[in-house]
């Protein structure tokens, strides 16, 4: 995902509550924060309403921000947790065996971004959101843990689960 | 081969994911939902400091009503007014000094002058009440009393003139005794058994006697 950078200006007129200002800010971040949103929840209306709730909140509490060149960062973190709270019925974390046998790296395929889209949105609920959290995110698993409420292997374990099920889903794919 | 590495393929293929976009009324959604949140009355913070002052108001007229009832047994001006007495019923009572004699004058010269003059007798001590005053009567009422009639009571409520004192008097004649000495014969007990047939014809008689005695006097 591209990055995405803002002017300090514009920072600033959004902290001034400018209604302009608000606007560009949403036209700039929105595809960042609602493919954050819909991949963690696979589900347009729920994505619509964290996407709604954290841009509300980052509005409101913008001016709290200290450093405004960590915005987007910020961003993302409140959509996260938007996210992991309109979803936490659906996230389900099935036990599973820490010495799982190390998945083969050998790929004989090649795959694009549009399909790893498709296989992460075929993940079960609990693996997807850590998958996205540590490796599309890069929130290390410490913090992906205190997030979803969870424990630090139990993110580890969800996100080699994550992998061997998108390795499988991919080859699926690739071969329909 | 090393471009068939599945992590390397996915550390790749993550910065390339497609974005998604919400819809094109997700804006409006936002906006309307910010305008809500500025329009919307601060109930949670009202309602704390109307209770806030709502208690101190009820403390502050409660000690207020508790400072009246320490105040109220003060003396006032006004309170001496209204627990003025009637003239009437306290002059006879006081006696004709120098001192009641300036109160008089300056109650004609002038009202405010003589009302502190009367609340300075009053603080004097002297205590002064709505009653009439008791009269005394020099003469006993004993003379008057007929005791041969009994009249009938009258209770004190019905009297006229009230006075502190009520007495209530009632009186009855007490059984004559009559005692018999006779110069025959002494007190001995022998004697008198035989001699008990002619003692209850002795008190026959004096029985007979005393009821022509009471039909003479009537």
């Amino acid at each position: 995902m591209n990055q995405i950078q803002l002017e300090s200006e514009l920072i600033e007129r959004v902290i001034s509550q400018e209604r302009k200002a608000q606007f560009q800010l949403f036209e700039l971040t929105k595809r960042m924060v609602y493919s954050l949103a819909f991949r963690m929840l696979n589900d347009e209306e729920l994505a619509h309403d964290v996407l709604q709730d954290t841009y509300v909140e980052v509005f409101q509490q913008i001016r709290n921000l200290k450093h405004s060149e960590a915005l987007v960062s910020w961003m993302k973190t409140i959509t996260a947790r938007k996210a992991i709270k309109a979803g936490k019925k659906l996230f389900e974390f099935d036990k599973l065996d820490q010495n799982q046998d190390p998945a083969d790296n050998q790929f004989d395929s090649w795959f694009d971004g549009e399909l790893l889209d498709q296989a992460i949105r075929a993940l079960p609920p609990g693996s997807r959101a850590v998958f996205m959290l540590t490796a599309v995110e890069g929130y290390s698993h410490k913090e992906a843990a205190k997030l979803l409420g969870i424990s630090e292997s139990t993110s580890k374990s969800q996100l080699n689960y994550a992998k061997k099920l998108l390795k499988t889903r991919i080859q699926t794919l690739l071969r329909a | 081969m090393q471009k068939k590495d599945f992590d390397l393929q996915l550390g790749k293929n993550l910065n390339e994911l497609p974005a998604y976009s919400p819809s094109d009324f997700a804006w409006e959604r936002i906006e309307e939902k910010l305008e809500d949140q500025k329009i919307v009355f601060p109930w949670k913070a009202f309602l704390i400091a109307s209770s806030v002052a709502g208690f101190f108001l009820i403390a502050f007229f409660l000690l207020r009503q508790e400072t009246v009832k320490i105040d109220s047994p003060k003396p006032t001006s006004q309170a001496t007014q209204e627990r003025q007495l009637p003239e009437k019923s306290i002059q006879p009572a006081k006696p004709e000094t120098a001192e009641n004699t300036t109160i008089q004058i300056n109650e004609k010269e002038s009202q405010p002058k003589g009302k502190v003059k009367k609340q300075r007798i009053r603080d004097n001590g002297l205590a002064v009440s709505n009653r009439p005053p008791i009269s005394v009567l020099n003469e006993p009422t004993s003379k008057e009393l007929k005791l041969d009639t009994r009249e009938k009571y009258t209770s004190v409520d019905e009297v006229q003139e009230k006075t502190y004192h009520s007495v209530a008097i009632s009186w009855e004649l007490d059984k004559i005794k009559f005692q018999v000495k006779t110069n025959f014969g002494a007190q001995d007990p022998i004697l008198l058994e035989s001699t008990g047939d002619e003692k209850s014809e002795l008190q026959a008689r004096i029985r007979l006697q005393r009821k022509n005695i009471t039909n003479k006097t009537n």
